[in-house]
């Protein structure tokens, strides 16, 4: 049964991911423009043009182009650079790991603080503290990401000066440093998130705290720290858990642009360059690529849920 | 029916006056030219002329934040109309008549809604091309999905209700029910959902714009001069605070407002 | 005597005026005798439950009296050693089957926590006296309920748990607040036989609590009429059931249905 269900799962993820790559494959089908002239310019002759046409399979009808387009694409190969005229592949193979290390350290912060500071209110309702939460919660959630980097920049590079502002250092020459100087814009990434995740652990222990297992679990003589942990934690972590996954696609969004703030050349700043030069292979293959990630991080965040919330499951039943 | 009486709705409405307000106002009048410069003012700070000091072109800093608060407010409540009607419309028919459209525009819908609305509004924006009336219909587009999502789901709770089956039994046609019967009734959901669709809009504006493709100049918006400030971020920091607060502020008051509805739903 | 309860009123202060749920209460128990508690909804007889489980939240809540376990006063006891009692000396069971059991834990887990909580015990020795309680509670197939989780069992399957659960320490005394209302009527008797089968063998005080006096004079050796917080009537069941003395007890016996349980 369990199998049937993943495997059900499994065909669903893959059909997003066809019909993402299928519309970002249209959609720059329909605008304008030869992709052979924007390779040899304006003032190429006609035969030559008609020529690399051919060479890159342009001639073809779109559908065969697609499909051969989304073969290549599973092999690795995602095309060849308009502007740079050398193979997508080879521009974001080593910018893939910098925005995905930011993303991950992002991530793993969050779900820490999260869970740590949800509690923490939950335990203390109605007291200063839950007060407080609540209002630097609000005010975090309404905080941009990338205002947040700027302002860690000024505080902590200019000011404090805990780290060079724009000294990005390569994970190739240096791997501490390189995590070292992503810790601050993967906090600014988190901060956003984070705030939101505790609110919503918080309103969910405070739910599950009012169910009659609770009692049950009193009467049993658990005290009220081990209903907590025993009990109630992992029934309030089910809506949390949805909302990281939720979360993350977010996250792997809001890199792209506080990389720009820290001056970081990972996935977000190949994206941009390549959308102002109309770069099409190389946006059509970063977004594709996230795509794969988001879609990749929701399948297992599903598999998370299913392994918590039992009653999910359609296993056999007793009755 | 006692109003919305709490105090997270009067914070709300009193931060989103003040920044509705403020861009009402600079419609029509700012301080100085939003784009003259003025050479002698270069950077100069905070001053009783300059009540937010100048940028490194000599432009009047406070009267670009206003301009800035009118575009980002203009966009994203474009950008939400467009989100909002456009997603009512497949979220209503897709609820409402179910069968094999529903699948196919829900599997797209997921498709789409699994994906980040800021990179989706990338994907137009690098098909459109930039400048704040393609930024809008950019966002707008990508915020379809969500509505509709939210929509559908509502309107499918509402199809089982006693009063739908009965408008159907007095002759009402489809789109009266839908419209003149459903609508009204998930519009408390829709509503708070608008609210929020209104503040990821800000954040998303705010976010192009800062990355150099959403407004384009000389159209000020606080997301590029947010951009323009980091440049001059030891020298003259309020450049980039002010701009970056009016932000927080003004999605601070939506999501205060929304919360406070949604408060007071559950009361 | 195991347990008694001596003038026990309980005032809730969550409102402006003070509501006096349960007003000068005395009762008492001996060991493994089965008492009853009737009355409708509202009459307290669940607060005095409660009360004696240990259950009612301290806040907003005003109580007076004693209530005295083997001993020790209750009401006065630190919350720690009445952490004691709870699922070791005294056992709970509730109304809702359906959500009075954690809906992400293993049966197994809940059945014997108690122990976990209680006793020094290993792990296989635990899972052992789970499993026995759960073959107790006549749970066939016990090894696979001990692997499953409350949504995959019935209402009348999750309150044999709960039974087995309360039951696994060897409480003194159990407490069982209507465990047969949320049920149909043939799981209802088989429940009723259960719980009787159990303080025969064990010898434990049950202590049930119902709206339902044709149950209670089936279980119970005595019963107390429970109304608007005060007691009114008590005295053996069958003679309370047969030869009511007050107009109150003479309503819940007309209202009982005429369905004669024992025909079947």
């Amino acid at each position: 049964m369990k199998v049937k269900y993943y495997c059900k799962k499994f065909i669903a993820m893959l059909l997003t991911l066809l019909a993402v790559s299928f519309f970002v494959f249209a959609a720059f089908e329909i605008i304008p423009g030869d992709p052979a002239t924007s390779i040899l310019g304006t003032n190429a002759t006609k035969e030559s043009v008609q020529a690399l046409r051919e060479e890159m399979g342009l001639n073809a009808p779109f559908l065969s182009r697609y499909f051969s387009w989304v073969l290549s694409c599973c092999k690795g190969d995602f095309g060849i650079s308009y502007s740079y005229h050398i193979p997508v592949r080879e521009m974001i193979a080593d910018k893939l790991p910098i925005t995905l290390t930011m993303t991950v350290l992002a991530m793993l912060m969050t779900m820490i603080v999260s869970v740590l500071l949800g509690v923490f209110l939950a335990k203390h309702t109605r007291s200063v503290w839950d007060k407080c939460g609540y209002v630097v919660n609000q005010i975090a959630m309404a905080i941009p990401a990338f205002f947040l980097g700027i302002l860690f920049t000024y505080l902590f590079g200019l000011i404090l000066k805990w780290f060079t502002p724009g000294g990005y250092i390569s994970y190739q020459k240096n791997f501490v440093g390189f995590l070292g100087y992503l810790i601050m814009p993967s906090i600014a990434i988190a901060i956003p998130k984070c705030a939101m995740s505790v609110k919503l652990l918080r309103s969910s222990i405070l739910t599950e705290a009012g169910k009659d297992y609770v009692r049950t679990a009193y009467s049993r003589g658990n005290s009220t720290s081990q209903v907590l942990y025993r009990h109630v934690l992992k029934n309030a972590m089910i809506p949390v858990i949805t909302f990281w996954g939720m979360a993350l696609a977010d996250m792997s969004a809001g890199s792209i642009v506080v990389e720009q703030v820290f001056n970081i050349p990972g996935l977000g700043r190949i994206l941009l360059s390549s959308i102002s030069n109309r770069d099409y292979p190389v946006v059509e293959a970063v977004i594709v690529l996230i795509a794969f990630l988001v879609v990749i991080t929701n399948f297992l965040v599903d598999l998370l849920y299913r392994k918590m919330d039992h009653r999910m499951q359609d296993g056999e039943d007793l009755k | 029916m006692k109003k919305y009486k709490n105090f997270n709705f009067i914070m709300g409405v009193i931060l989103t006056g003040l920044v509705v307000l403020i861009a009402i106002i600079g419609c029509f009048y700012t301080p100085y030219d939003p784009d003259a410069m003025d050479a002698v003012a270069k950077n100069s700070g905070i001053s009783m002329d300059h009540w937010m000091g100048c940028d490194n072109f000599g432009r009047d800093i406070f009267s670009r934040i206003m301009e800035g608060i009118r575009n980002t407010f203009l966009i994203s409540l474009f950008t939400v109309a467009i989100g909002t009607i456009v997603g009512v419309l497949i979220g209503a028919v897709t609820g409402y008549f179910g069968g094999w459209l529903d699948e196919i525009l829900m599997r797209i819908n997921d498709a789409l809604f699994a994906f980040p609305s800021v990179l989706l509004a990338l994907v137009v924006i690098s098909l459109l091309g930039t400048g704040m009336f393609r930024v809008t219909l950019a966002l707008g587009i990508a915020f379809i999905p969500s509505f509709a999502r939210i929509v559908r789901s509502e309107i499918k709770k509402q199809v089982t209700q006693d009063y739908v089956e009965s408008a159907k039994l007095m002759g009402a046609g489809n789109f009266r029910i839908i419209f003149v019967h459903i609508l009204p009734n998930i519009l408390p959901v829709l509503l708070s959902s608008i609210m929020i669709g209104f503040n990821n809009a800000v954040l998303a504006e705010a976010g192009l714009s800062y990355l150099g493709i959403g407004v384009q100049p000389p159209d000020a918006s606080l997301g590029r001069m947010l951009s323009e400030a980091q440049s001059f971020l030891f020298s003259m920091p309020w450049y980039a605070l002010f701009p970056g607060t009016v932000i927080v502020i003004m999605v601070l008051g939506f999501a205060l407002m929304a919360e406070g509805i949604t408060q007071a739903q559950m009361k | 005597m195991l347990l008694e309860i001596k003038q026990l009123t309980i005032e809730f202060h969550d409102h402006l005026v003070p509501e006096t749920v349960v007003k000068n209460v005395t009762m008492s128990m001996e060991e493994g005798e089965i008492v009853g508690i009737v009355g409708e909804s509202g009459s307290g007889k669940s607060m005095t439950a409660l009360s004696v489980a240990g259950l009612l939240p301290r806040k907003d809540m005003k109580k007076k009296g004693e209530i005295w376990f083997e001993g020790q006063e209750l009401l006065s006891l630190p919350r720690k050693e009445l952490r004691l009692l709870q699922g070791d000396e005294i056992g709970m069971i509730f109304q809702e089957p359906m959500t009075a059991l954690n809906p992400t834990m293993k049966i197994g887990k809940q059945v014997e926590e108690s122990l976990y909580l209680h006793r020094d015990l290993s792990r296989t020795e635990r899972r052992e006296l789970a499993l026995s309680w759960l073959e107790k509670v006549e749970l066939n197939d016990s090894e696979r309920v001990y692997e499953s989780y409350p949504h995959e069992l019935s209402g009348g399957m999750r309150q044999r748990v709960m039974i087995a659960a309360a039951m696994v320490a060897g409480p003194k005394l159990l407490i069982a607040d209507e465990p047969t209302t949320a049920l149909d009527v043939t799981v209802q008797a088989q429940i009723i036989q259960l719980l009787k089968k159990i303080n025969e063998k064990n010898n434990t005080a049950i202590l049930f609590i119902s709206h339902d006096l044709s149950l209670v004079k089936d279980l119970c050796d005595r019963v107390y009429v429970m109304k608007d917080g005060e007691v009114v009537e008590h005295g053996k069941s069958e003679d309370v059931f047969y030869h009511p003395m007050e107009d109150y007890t003479k309503q819940l016996i007309a209202a009982i249905p005429v369905i004669d349980l024992e025909q079947d």
